[in-house]
């Protein structure tokens, strides 16, 4: 079976013949990238929930701890996000919430309650706007700036003070590999096309197979 | 597919108002100071700039690089692309649709790594709070500097590189 797919970049329908994995669809006019089939969704599921984990862990570790004339003081990203809305800086307290904290917890979340639909077959209108949502807010994700800026702050500071860093960043480092990963395997229109193209019957197929997928 | 009158001149009406507006903020964000720093009760005020030009002078290269990219050249690009991408639909240019898309794609990527000085300050000032001794915290062109950074991206994600093709 085939199916189509319009380039979002010119417009040019692309005719995908079937459900490849690791088999990159380029538009033939603008060359970009039309399709490309996520991994199967049970290795997804399990690196979500490994990266919400890491997530919900690393919010209260420590970053950072800066030592001056033997007076310390660590920092997390609840207290930086908290020492920006005390000092009254509520619109990048707002911006570091968001992109940093908030966009990634959510897209975690939708990525493993979707997940948990398709595996009991409970496809919905809701899944779809779930997945709408996701495809939103996942390019104002920023998790990987922060990390840039930790190590730019690091290197700030090395000068005048005396810095340890914290099982925080460690922890985050662990969060976005996984996060990453997990994001590169995830196709959020694999449902929607998957239903659309065989039967939501069949749904759960996207759930394990890892070959090419062969109407039978 | 071909989009509808109505939808091109929205679609080029709000990229052009995102570029206008980020090119506004652009100035305050680099004139105004970024972070407020202070070492024995005497504070100084650091513009993005002096703070590139700060690390070049004490050899920080790689810092005066990173924030220099991330800082100046990033906005500045994204201002100019999203010109060019606006003028190559205004003036019909087909020969450069191509790269057109392309430039679509590199600013898409480079969007929102401007953001780093914001997480830079935010994370110093919360860190830099010694008191009399050292302190830090976010300058008035914090707020501006992340308003070009949003605006650019609010018109990236706007414009529809279909237009060059309708």
């Amino acid at each position: 079976m085939e199916f189509k797919r319009e380039c979002k970049y010119c417009g040019t329908i692309v005719e995908i013949d079937k459900f490849e994995r690791d088999t990159d669809y380029l538009c033939p006019v603008c060359k970009s990238l039309v399709y490309r089939m996520g991994q199967p969704f049970r290795y997804v599921l399990f690196l979500s929930l490994t990266s919400l984990i890491l997530f919900l862990w690393m919010l209260n570790l420590p970053l950072l701890s800066v030592k001056i004339l033997g007076i310390e003081r660590t920092t997390s990203f609840v207290a930086s996000l908290g020492h920006l809305i005390a000092t009254g800086k509520f619109l990048t307290a707002f911006i570091l919430g968001l992109s940093v904290i908030i966009i990634p917890y959510t897209m975690l979340v939708i990525r493993i309650a979707v997940i948990i639909a398709v595996k009991f077959k409970a496809i919905s209108p809701y899944v779809y706007r779930l997945l709408s949502l996701y495809k939103l807010i996942a390019e104002w994700n920023m998790t990987e700036v922060y990390l840039v800026g930790i190590f730019v702050a690091i290197i700030k500071l090395r000068s005048i003070a005396d810095i340890t860093v914290g099982l925080g960043t460690l922890v985050f480092i662990l969060f976005l590999t996984t996060f990453y990963v997990s994001v590169q395997w995830f196709n959020p229109d694999d449902v929607k096309i998957f239903c659309d193209n065989y039967s939501c019957e069949k749904i759960n197929e996207l759930m394990c197979f890892e070959g090419n997928f062969n109407e039978s | 597919m071909n989009l509808s009158e109505e939808k091109k001149k929205k679609i080029v009406f709000k990229s052009w108002a995102y570029t206008i507006t980020a090119l506004i903020f652009f100035f305050p964000a680099n004139f105004l100071p970024m972070m407020v720093t202070g070492e024995m009760g005497k504070a100084e005020e650091n513009t993005i700039f002096s703070g590139v030009v700060y690390f070049f002078v004490h050899g920080d290269y790689f810092v005066a690089s990173v924030i220099f990219i991330a800082s100046i050249l990033i906005p500045i690009v994204k201002i100019v692309g999203i010109v060019f991408l606006l003028l190559i639909y205004h003036f019909k240019v087909e020969e450069k649709r191509l790269l057109g898309i392309n430039i679509y794609h590199i600013l898409h990527f480079i969007g929102k790594w401007s953001m780093l000085d914001v997480f830079v300050v935010a994370l110093m000032s919360s860190l830099v709070q010694f008191g009399f001794v050292a302190f830090a915290k976010p300058g008035p062109a914090i707020i501006p500097f992340a308003l070009v950074v949003i605006f650019t991206i609010l018109a990236t994600k706007n414009f529809d590189t279909k237009l060059f093709w309708s």
